[in-house]
């Protein structure tokens, strides 16, 4: 069935577009690829820095340094957001600390939500959105929209203090 | 409503000299908008609504949640020409401006978990 889930190769060629828009804006998403050997071999990503607040007490803040990886999930034919923090000294921000500092994701379970596993092309730790549902967000948008890929982020992104510009929006 | 005091008269006047003042019409401009679910999302009985222009789409999400009842791990989205989910603390009249057709602004609601 055509349009029902998304290739790697419609993974790789969504990534491209976004990758000239971002070049356009100088929006500082970086296209990586490692072996050729590998089919799964490309990804984006971004760093960025974000003032957190803690919801529950104002005054704690930490600044920190994310670095935002957009991969393909060859087991659930699906993009995932995944990303690390950091300190400014450099130290790990762990996932429970992440936690107490996002108000979007407070109705969840975390262990159910954001968890650290395995980078889908680099097979390092990092913090990932659980990929199982997003085929449910990623579903209503193969028909409807240019790039799914986008569309689908504009839905995640929101809840990890990465927020798309309109010129992504527009583009879908 | 009761007369305003002077002194609240005297404020109103200096915010409209510093031009902070809200609109200059009297009453808040209405925005229309049409409701439609996609996905598995259950349908409204009221589909058009008239929402205040200065609402933050967040404010939306959480009158539909209330409307339809939705469990906590429920999360429900709002997405624009099914496209792309507008940030919660998105005005309704930048959208508006942005994509209304026809004078409505059509919202498409979708119900999912999200995550695992």
């Amino acid at each position: 069935m055509e349009n029902s889930t998304i290739s790697i190769q419609d993974f790789h060629k969504y990534i491209n577009a976004f990758l000239t828009i971002s070049n356009d804006l100088l929006d500082e998403w970086k296209l990586n690829t490692i072996d050729q050997n590998i089919e799964n071999n490309k990804f984006l990503t971004k760093k960025q820095v974000v003032l957190l607040r803690n919801p529950a007490d104002p005054d704690l803040q930490i600044i920190a340094t994310f670095e935002y990886h957009l991969v393909y999930n060859i087991s659930y034919a699906v993009p995932v957001l995944c990303f690390n923090i950091w300190r400014q000294d450099g130290s790990r921000i762990t996932l429970e600390e992440y936690w107490n500092y996002n108000k979007n994701l407070h109705d969840y379970n975390m262990h159910d939500t954001l968890t650290q596993m395995d980078h889908p092309v680099l097979n390092k730790p990092i913090f990932t959105l659980h990929p199982c549902k997003t085929y449910e967000i990623l579903k209503e948008f193969l028909k409807t929209s240019k790039n799914p890929v986008i569309s689908w982020l504009s839905v995640v992104s929101q809840f990890v203090h990465l927020d798309l510009l309109e010129e992504y929006l527009k583009s879908c | 409503m009761s007369e305003d005091t002077p002194d609240v008269q005297e404020i109103g006047d200096s915010l409209q000299s510093m031009n902070v003042a809200q609109d200059l019409s009297p009453e808040k401009q209405k925005i229309d908008i049409l409701l439609k679910p996609t996905g598995n999302a259950p349908i409204m009985k009221k589909k058009k609504w008239t929402v205040d222009s200065d609402k933050k789409i967040g404010w939306i999400i959480e009158f539909i949640r209330k409307y339809l009842k939705l469990e906590t791990n429920e999360k429900l989205f709002l997405y624009i020409n099914q496209t792309f989910a507008p940030a919660p603390d998105q005005i309704v009249k930048n959208l508006y401006d942005c994509y209304s057709t026809e004078g409505k602004l059509v919202l498409h609601y979708c119900k999912t978990q999200a995550w695992g």
